[in-house]
C-alpha cells in the first residue's frame, strides 16, 4: 500500500475530524431513526392493550329489609347500594384521593388513609379528596338491580 | 491504616460472633425444635422430613399446605379466603 | 541426544505437576504487592480495583473526609444483592401465593428468616447511607468542577436506590405492601389533580397513564406484582449497577476526592505515620505520551502526600464493608422483618402508610395529592440535581460546611428549617386547613396553597435572604439544602410516629384505638 504524502502533522495536531463527511452522517443519522422507532415499539409492549380483570357490571339483590340511609356493600365490590323513598342509587367507595376504600358511616363516607370525609350524597366535606364520591349507573334487572363500576351518571340519580 | 485495620478486625469478629449466634438460635432455639421434639406417636418420635403432610383442619401453613386440594378433599384453605 | 531427552509426555507430567504454582503466578501476574510498582500494578491490571486510582491521597483516607458513607451505601447494596439471590430461591411472584412463599421463607426454610431479615435491613440502611452520602457531598461542596457530571450520576443512583426500595415493598404482597403500594400508585396518578381542575382530562390524562404502565392494570393486582417483581431483581439492579462503575470510576477521572486547595498543608501532620509515599519520580506523564493535554503537576516531583490505594485504601474500604455487614446483622437478630396479614383488595389498612422514606411525602399528599406526590418532590429532585450548575463559586471546596456562611449558616438554617416546618405542621394539625373553613373552595387553590406548598416557599423565602446577605450562590444553597433536609426530617417524623387511623395525629401510637 502506498502512502500519499500529505502534509506534516505532529501527534499533537491529527487531521482535522471532516465537517461534512455526508456518508458518515447519514449513516449515524439513520442508525439513531432506527433506534428512536425501536424505542416506540419497546415502549408500546408495557403498556396493556388488555387488562384482565372481573366484569365491573354486575347485579346485586337488595335485602328487602334494607332501612333508608343504610348503606348495602355487595361482598367483593368497592360499592355501596342505598334505598331510599325515591329509589336506589349506587355510590363508589374508591376514595377519590388516593383510592383507599371508604367506609361508610352514620354522616356519610369517611377514608382511613388521610381522613377524607364524604357526606352521604358524597360531597367532600373534609380532608384531601379533590373530588366527590361518584355515583354509578344502576339500572333494574339481572337479580334485582344491575351495577356498572365503569359509568358513572350525575349525583342524584335514582333508579 | 491501623484505625482501618481495627475496623475491619472488630468488625469481622462481631459479625463472626452473630453468625455463630444465628446457626445456634436456627439450629436449636427454634419454636418448631421444641414442638417436633415433644411430638411422638405409638412408634415413637416423628422425624422431621421433606414431604410434611398437613392436616388441613388445623390451617397449618406447610412445604405442601395445598396437597389436600389437590387430592380433592378441599378442606378450607389455609389463610381463610 | 537432548532432541530424544524432550519427550512430550515428560512435559505434560513436568507441567501437570506446576499446575498450583502456574495458576498462582498467572493469578498474581505483576508479582506480590510489596514495591510501589507491583502494587500499582496490581490495582490497574484488575478489572474491579482499577476503578479505583492506583495511589490514594491521604485527605481522602481520613475518616471525617468521607465518613465513609459512600462505601457504606456500596455495601449495603452488595449484601441486598447476596441475600436477594437467595430469597429468589423460594420467591413466587403471583399474588396469594408470594404471600404463602414469603411465609415460609420466614416460618420454614433454613435461615430463611435471617436472610429476609438482613435483605430487608441492608435496603434500608442504604436509604439511609445514600441520603447521609448525598448530604456530606452536598455540605463538602463536592459536587462542583470537575465533578458535577458525577454528582448526576449520584442524583440518578438516589432515584434509582429509592425506586428499588419502594418496589421491593410490594413482593411480600401482605396488607402493608399491598395498601402501600395502592397509594404509591395513586400518586403516580395524581396529575389528574391538576388536569380535573382545568377540565383538561379527557384529552390528556398522563396521570392515568403514568398509574397503567406502572401497574400494568387498572389495580394493583397480578399485572402489578409481576412487574414490580421483574424492576426489582432485573431492571433496577443492573441500572444500579451500571451507574455505580460509571460513578466509581469518575471518582477516578475527577482527580479523586474534592479537596481543599490547602491540602498538603494540611496532611503534612498525617503523613508523619505513613512511610515516605513516593520512592521514584515518574519520568514519563500522560502528557509526554500524547494522550492528554493539559498541567500535569506530576512531572519531576512525586504526587505528594498520596499513598498506594493497596494496601491503604482497600483496608479502609474492607472496614467498612464489614462494618456495615455487622450493622446489618445485628439489626436482622434483633428485629424480624415484619409480615401482616394477606393483602385484602378491599379493606384497607389503617392507617395505611407508605414506605417510612416516603411518609414525609405522604404527610404533604394528605393535603394535596399532586403537591404532595408529585409537584414538590419533583421541585426538589430538579433542584438537586442542579445544584453543581448553579452554585459555581470555588470557596470552601472539600471542606464541611464550607464557603461564606460555613457552619454558621448551617447551623441558623436548621433552626429556622426544623422550626418554620414544625410551626406550620402544628397550624395545620390544630386549625385544620382550607376546607375545613370554606368548604366550597376551589380544588385547585388547595392544589396551590397547603402546608406543603408554605413550607416549600418560607424555605425559598430563607434561603433567597441568605444568598443576598453573605451574596454567595453557596450561601443560598447551604440555606435551601439545610431547611429541605430539615423539613424533610420533621414530616417523615411525624407521619411515622404521630399519624394514626385516618391519618389523625395522635401523641404517641399507644393511643391508637383499636379499629
Ligand atoms: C447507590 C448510591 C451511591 C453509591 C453506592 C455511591 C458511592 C460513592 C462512593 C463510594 C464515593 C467515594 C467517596 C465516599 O465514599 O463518600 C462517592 C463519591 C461521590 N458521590 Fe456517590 N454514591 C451514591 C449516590 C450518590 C448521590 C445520591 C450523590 C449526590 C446526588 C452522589 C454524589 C457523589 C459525589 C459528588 C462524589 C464525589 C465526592 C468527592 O469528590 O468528594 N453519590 N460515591
Ligand atoms: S385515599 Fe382517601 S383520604 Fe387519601
Amino acid at each position: 500500500m502506498t502512502t500519499k504524502p500529505t502534509e506534516k502533522r505532529s501527534r499533537f495536531e491529527p487531521e482535522p475530524m471532516p465537517r461534512r463527511d455526508f456518508l458518515g452522517l447519514a449513516a449515524l443519522a439513520s442508525m439513531a431513526a432506527a433506534f428512536f422507532v425501536s424505542m416506540f415499539g419497546m415502549l408500546k409492549l408495557p403498556k396493556a392493550a388488555v387488562s384482565a380483570s372481573p366484569a365491573k357490571k354486575f347485579s346485586v339483590a337488595l335485602p328487602d329489609a334494607l332501612p333508608v340511609g343504610e348503606a348495602f356493600v355487595p361482598p367483593g365490590r368497592s360499592v355501596a347500594v342505598f334505598r331510599d323513598g325515591e329509589g336506589v342509587f349506587a355510590i363508589s367507595t374508591v376514595c377519590t384521593h388516593l383510592g383507599c376504600i371508604v367506609k361508610p358511616n352514620a354522616n356519610g363516607f369517611e377514608c382511613p388513609c388521610h381522613g377524607s370525609g364524604f357526606s352521604k350524597d358524597g360531597s367532600v366535606t373534609k380532608g384531601p379528596a379533590p373530588k366527590p364520591l361518584p355515583w354509578l349507573k344502576v339500572s333494574k334487572g339481572g337479580s334485582g338491580f344491575v351495577i356498572d363500576e365503569e359509568a358513572t351518571v350525575k349525583t342524584g340519580t335514582k333508579v | 491504616m491501623k484505625k482501618n485495620k481495627y475496623l475491619l478486625l472488630i468488625s469481622s469478629l462481631g459479625v463472626l460472633a452473630l453468625l455463630v449466634a444465628a446457626a445456634i438460635s436456627e439450629n436449636f432455639l427454634k419454636e418448631w425444635h421444641a414442638i417436633q421434639g415433644q411430638a411422638r406417636t405409638q412408634e415413637g418420635p416423628i422425624d422431621v422430613k421433606l414431604r410434611q403432610i398437613v392436616n388441613p383442619d388445623l390451617r397449618e401453613s406447610g412445604p405442601l399446605r395445598d396437597l389436600p386440594r389437590r387430592n380433592g378433599t378441599r378442606g378450607t384453605g389455609p389463610f381463610g379466603s | 541426544m537432548g532432541e530424544a531427552n524432550r519427550s512430550a509426555l515428560n512435559e505434560f507430567w513436568v507441567n501437570l505437576k506446576s499446575v498450583p504454582s502456574q495458576i498462582y503466578r498467572a493469578m498474581f501476574r505483576g508479582g506480590a504487592p510489596v514495591s510501589d510498582r507491583t502494587r500499582s500494578s496490581f490495582v490497574f491490571g484488575n478489572v474491579f480495583l482499577h476503578l479505583h486510582s492506583v495511589r490514594t491521597h491521604l485527605w481522602s483516607l481520613r475518616w471525617s473526609a468521607t465518613m465513609g458513607l459512600g462505601i457504606i451505601t456500596t455495601a449495603a447494596f452488595l449484601i441486598t444483592l447476596v441475600t436477594g439471590v437467595l430469597l429468589m430461591f423460594y420467591y413466587k411472584p403471583y399474588p396469594d401465593v408470594a404471600y404463602q412463599s414469603i411465609k415460609d421463607i420466614h416460618f420454614i426454610v433454613p435461615t430463611g428468616r435471617f436472610m429476609r431479615n438482613i435483605h430487608r435491613w441492608a435496603a434500608n440502611v442504604m436509604v439511609v447511607a445514600v441520603l447521609l452520602h448525598m448530604a456530606r457531598a452536598f455540605y463538602t461542596a463536592s459536587y462542583r468542577k470537575p465533578r458535577e457530571f458525577n454528582w448526576f450520576i449520584g442524583w440518578g443512583l438516589l432515584v434509582t436506590t429509592l425506586a428499588l426500595s419502594f418496589t421491593g415493598y410490594l413482593l411480600p404482597w401482605d396488607q402493608l405492601a399491598y395498601w402501600a403500594i395502592t397509594i404509591g400508585a395513586n400518586i403516580a396518578q395524581s396529575p389528574r389533580e391538576i388536569t380535573d381542575a382545568m377540565g383538561i382530562t379527557q384529552f390528556f390524562d398522563i396521570g392515568a397513564l403514568q398509574r397503567e404502565v406502572l401497574l400494568g392494570s387498572d389495580k394493583v393486582g397480578e399485572e402489578s406484582l409481576i412487574r414490580f417483581y421483574l424492576l426489582h431483581v432485573m431492571i433496577l439492579p443492573i441500572v444500579m449497577a451500571m451507574l455505580m462503575a460509571v460513578h466509581f470510576w469518575r471518582i477516578r477521572k475527577d482527580g479523586g476526592l474534592a479537596k481543599p486547595v490547602d491540602v498538603d498543608a494540611r496532611v503534612k501532620a498525617d503523613a508523619q505515620e505513613h512511610y515516605p509515599v513516593f520512592t521514584e519520580e515518574p519520568k514519563k506523564t500522560y502528557q509526554l505520551a500524547a494522550v492528554v493535554k493539559g498541567r500535569t503537576p506530576a512531572v519531576g516531583s512525586g504526587p505528594e502526600n498520596t499513598v498506594p490505594s493497596m494496601p491503604h485504601l482497600f483496608y479502609a474500604e474492607l472496614g467498612v464493608l464489614m462494618f456495615t455487614t455487622l450493622i446489618c446483622l445485628v439489626l436482622a437478630f434483633v428485629s424480624d422483618a415484619p409480615l401482616k396479614e394477606l393483602a385484602n383488595p378491599l379493606v384497607p389498612e389503617n392507617p395505611a402508610k407508605a414506605p417510612w422514606y416516603f411518609l414525609g411525602l405522604q404527610e404533604i399528599v394528605s393535603f394535596s395529592a399532586f403537591m404532595g406526590g408529585i409537584g414538590i418532590p419533583m421541585l426538589c429532585w430538579i433542584g438537586l440535581g442542579l445544584i453543581p450548575f448553579l452554585d459555581k463559586e470555588t470557596e470552601g471546596t472539600g471542606e464541611w460546611f464550607g464557603g461564606p456562611g460555613g457552619a454558621k449558616l448551617v447551623g441558623w438554617s436548621m433552626i429556622y428549617g426544623f422550626a418554620t416546618s414544625i410551626a406550620v405542621e402544628a397550624f395545620a394539625i390544630r386549625f385544620g386547613w382550607l376546607r375545613e373553613w370554606f368548604p366550597d373552595i376551589p380544588q385547585l387553590v388547595i392544589t396551590l396553597v397547603n402546608p406543603g406548598t408554605v413550607i416549600t416557599v418560607l424555605y425559598a423565602g430563607f434561603s433567597i435572604w441568605a444568598l443576598k446577605r453573605f451574596n454567595s450562590t453557596r450561601a443560598g444553597a447551604l440555606a435551601l439544602f439545610t431547611c429541605f433536609l430539615c423539613g424533610f426530617i420533621v414530616l417523615t417524623v411525624i407521619g411515622t410516629y404521630f399519624r394514626g387511623p385516618n391519618w389523625e395525629f395522635f401523641w404517641s401510637p399507644s393511643d391508637w384505638s383499636a379499629h
